[in-house]
């Protein structure tokens, strides 16, 4: 068998494959499908400056929204553990003793959020009333109002001196 | 009843038929998306309309394959989220589907409910012996509440439409 023979016998064996090769066409589109929500951290305070009276006194209102999963603590510290104390040592005799309560006025709290209303005080020790015990699956967001009730049964806000204690609402995104 | 009386009312029967017939030769292959870009929220949200016409007797396939296997896959390495499920369903629009098409395994796309898990094979053949030309509206579908109290990142997939002609010409 000579070359040409062998290039003709290879020609139409191409020409065989081609004409009986199973062809496909295969065209795309696509959906892209996307939903973007933004980071929403947030938390602001408002100070109110009445005079301390027994019974209620409302001290400001606070409100804070987040929506990461890692989430977020609001957590107070009081100086003097929940006692307002007066800074002159030598009239150092009282102290008087307040409760601090939280009062919601609009709140929408993912369900692993932990909500603590009347927190314990303890001198100088961060206490968290508002944090997650897991993952968020929603946005928690709230607004509340920060009161302290004096029940003064001795009558020592009538006494001389001055007597003081510092609040601090703390804010933590995650 | 004479042979022109006859004539004329064969005709009648069989004109149509005529007209409506037609040539399984692969001349015909159109397929596109109408996109509807939906702003996605709860319920159903039109995606958009598949265009298919299709007239090769060695049949063809149409397939949904999504990324991410029916979820929107949330993209946030910071803070971290859940993703949201889905579920496909499709609405026949206008036209026809050839016969010897096989359709979805329920036979009918109303209330078929595609998880999108592996790929999902809205039309099929192999032995078409009449045209297709077919409009098929294609929904995605959320339960979960998408308000704005949804957690915070990117939620994402991307569903692709394959359609594939067997042995074009």
């Amino acid at each position: 068998m000579n070359n040409s023979l062998c290039y003709k016998i290879i020609i139409i064996i191409f020409a065989f494959i081609l004409l009986f090769e199973k062809k496909q066409l295969i065209a795309t589109e696509k959906f892209i499908v996307e939903i973007n929500v933004p980071h929403n951290s947030f938390f602001s305070i408002e100070k109110y400056f009445s005079a301390i009276k027994k019974g209620k006194n409302i001290l400001g209102r606070f409100s804070f929204k987040n929506n990461t999963q890692d989430g977020f603590k609001l957590s107070i510290i009081s100086t003097n553990g929940g006692n307002l104390k007066s800074n002159d040592i030598s009239e150092d005799i009282f102290s008087i003793p307040y409760i601090l309560t939280l009062n919601p006025i609009d709140k929408s709290l993912d369900n692993s959020v932990v909500e603590v209303l009347t927190p314990d005080l303890h001198p100088n020790i961060e206490v968290p009333f508002l944090y997650l015990t897991g993952s968020a699956q929603e946005m928690s967001y709230g607004y509340y109002e920060v009161a302290i009730y004096i029940e003064d049964t001795t009558n020592a806000l009538e006494m001389a001196g001055n007597y003081q204690d510092s609040i601090m609402i703390k804010y933590s995104d995650l | 009843m004479n042979i022109k009386q006859s004539i004329i009312i064969l005709s009648i029967f069989f004109i149509p038929i005529f007209c409506f017939a037609q040539n399984m030769d692969k001349t015909i292959d159109r397929f596109y998306v109408n996109y509807n870009h939906p702003i996605i929220r709860q319920g159903a949200n039109l995606l958009g309309t598949i265009i298919l016409q299709n007239n090769n007797n060695e049949g063809f396939t149409l397939k949904l394959v999504s990324e991410n296997g029916g979820v929107l896959k949330v993209n946030n390495s910071t803070h971290g989220s859940n993703d949201i499920n889905y579920y496909i369903t499709f609405e026949r629009g206008t036209g026809r589907i050839g016969s010897g098409v096989g359709l979805n395994e329920n036979e009918n796309w109303e209330g078929v409910e595609a998880e999108m898990l592996t790929d999902y094979i809205i039309l099929q053949t192999t032995n078409q012996t009449s045209s297709t030309d077919i409009a098929i509206k294609v929904y995605l579908n959320i339960d979960e509440d998408v308000s704005d109290l949804l957690m915070a990142g990117n939620y994402r997939d991307e569903i692709e439409v394959i359609y594939n002609n067997n042995n074009p010409l």
